[in-house]
């Protein structure tokens, strides 16, 4: 397993399996292995947003009309339409719009939303951080706009779990290095971390550069306003 | 395609009818992914079916803020499709490929219609630039693969190449587009 944590190796795999030129055995072992490591999805599901626009090339055909039909008898999609109809009639005056106007609205607000307010902005950061001591294991950070949250997550035994005179510290480091780090808190030793985000934070998260975890006295007796020289974990934050 | 991701999501929460508008908007593009894979218009269709039944079944997995609608969903059309050429093969069902214009990549052109350029977001300029890094070998090669689902030996059949050559160009290509993508 330790060749499919090192970079050069799993993300070829990725692009090869996205590219569709894994085949056979190899591809199925790689479905088996994204299924149980977070860090070989969320490499594949990049490179399948990267490589999706191949598909926008394509001229459009429009399949024969047989092909929704079965899909919606497979599906019952008829009954189930009649039976949500049956119940809407039950609910609030504000279901009574027709659908299409609910959507058109809904649709509209989206848009409204997205222009006045995320114009150019990621859905999220991703930032796949790797160890100077273990070359074998990866950290995963993100942080998301739709749970404005960021998480981290660390392999298992891969911090320093013993010892009560370290702690783990999370750090955000700016595009800008005329600004300080960013100090975003601590990792227990379940090395997983979640934190809320507020809209300034998310903001901010573009001037980032890197995330870094470090290992800071805990007996400090100021809070650290920089990572010490014993960083555990680091890498670059990009767009998804 | 933010009105996908809303088509998507409310199919999510059990909308037939956003769910039949996802299908009527997305489905032609699809539907031309299917038939480059698979080469036959009926697989094609079964294909696209089955994709469409499992889409609304993971349609509450779905997250706009981890992957857009088409992109999500041309993923399980890809994978629906690439395993029906692996059960194919394994059982040694060879396809009629007769139907040479869907052998050809002119719609991939590296200088594509202005209409197609509108349609790309900055993941999809970068990638072409990329790709046009490439030899054009390595670009032919992965790009049937992509698109035809082509295997190494295929691939070397169709080129009349060695197949260690047809992997070198591939296992470069991957790592050209790697480097100039990352």
């Amino acid at each position: 397993m330790n060749r499919y944590q090192k970079p050069a190796v799993f993300e070829t795999l990725a692009l090869s399996y996205v590219m569709g030129t894994l085949h056979g055995k190899a591809r199925l072992r790689f479905e088996q292995l994204m299924d149980k490591h977070f860090y070989l999805r969320a490499v594949t599901q990049a490179y399948q947003q990267q490589v999706a626009s191949l598909n926008t090339l394509l001229p459009e055909e429009a399949p024969p009309a047989r092909v929704w039909d079965a899909i919606s008898q497979e599906l019952k999609l008829d009954a189930a339409k009649r039976e949500t109809a049956t119940s809407n009639k039950q609910r609030s005056w504000r279901d009574f719009l027709p659908w299409s106007l609910a959507v058109l609205s809904s649709v509209a607000a989206s848009v409204m939303v997205a222009l006045v307010i995320n114009l150019n902005q990621p859905a999220a950061y991703v930032a796949t951080l790797s160890s100077p001591a273990a070359k074998d294991k990866l950290a995963l950070a993100t942080v998301s706009r739709e749970r404005m949250q960021i998480a981290v997550k660390v392999p298992d035994n891969a911090l320093p779990v013993n010892n009560k005179d370290q702690v783990a510290t999370l750090w955000c480091l700016h595009k800008d290095k005329n600004r300080p780090p960013l100090r975003i808190g601590t990792i227990d030793t379940s090395g997983e971390y979640f934190m809320a985000i507020d809209k300034a934070a998310w903001e901010d998260m573009a001037t980032v550069s890197d995330i870094v975890i470090s290992l800071e006295p805990a007996d400090a007796t100021q809070t650290p306003t920089r990572p010490s020289d014993n960083v555990v974990f680091s890498g670059a934050l990009a767009t998804l | 395609m933010d009105t996908l991701n809303e088509l998507l999501v409310s199919s999510g929460r059990g909308n037939t009818q956003a769910f039949q508008q996802l299908y009527k908007t997305a489905s032609p593009r699809l539907f031309a992914v299917c038939r480059r894979l698979l080469r036959d218009e009926s697989l094609a269709e079964d294909v696209l079916q089955e994709s469409f039944i499992k889409i609304w079944h993971s349609a509450a997995q779905f997250s706009s803020s981890r992957a857009n609608a088409m992109t999500w969903m041309s993923t399980i059309v890809r994978n629906q499709a690439i395993d029906r050429l692996r059960s194919m093969r394994r059982d040694d069902v060879v396809l009629d490929t007769d139907d040479m214009d869907y052998e050809t990549l002119d719609f991939a052109s590296l200088q594509p219609q202005p209409d197609a350029v509108q349609q790309l977001d900055e993941d999809g300029k970068r990638l072409l630039e990329c790709l046009e890094c490439l030899k054009p070998e390595q670009r032919e090669c992965l790009l049937q693969a992509y698109y035809y689902g082509q295997t190494h030996s295929e691939l070397a059949a169709k080129l009349a190449k060695p197949l260690g050559t047809v992997k070198a160009w591939i296992r470069r290509g991957l790592d050209h587009l790697r480097e100039c993508l990352g």
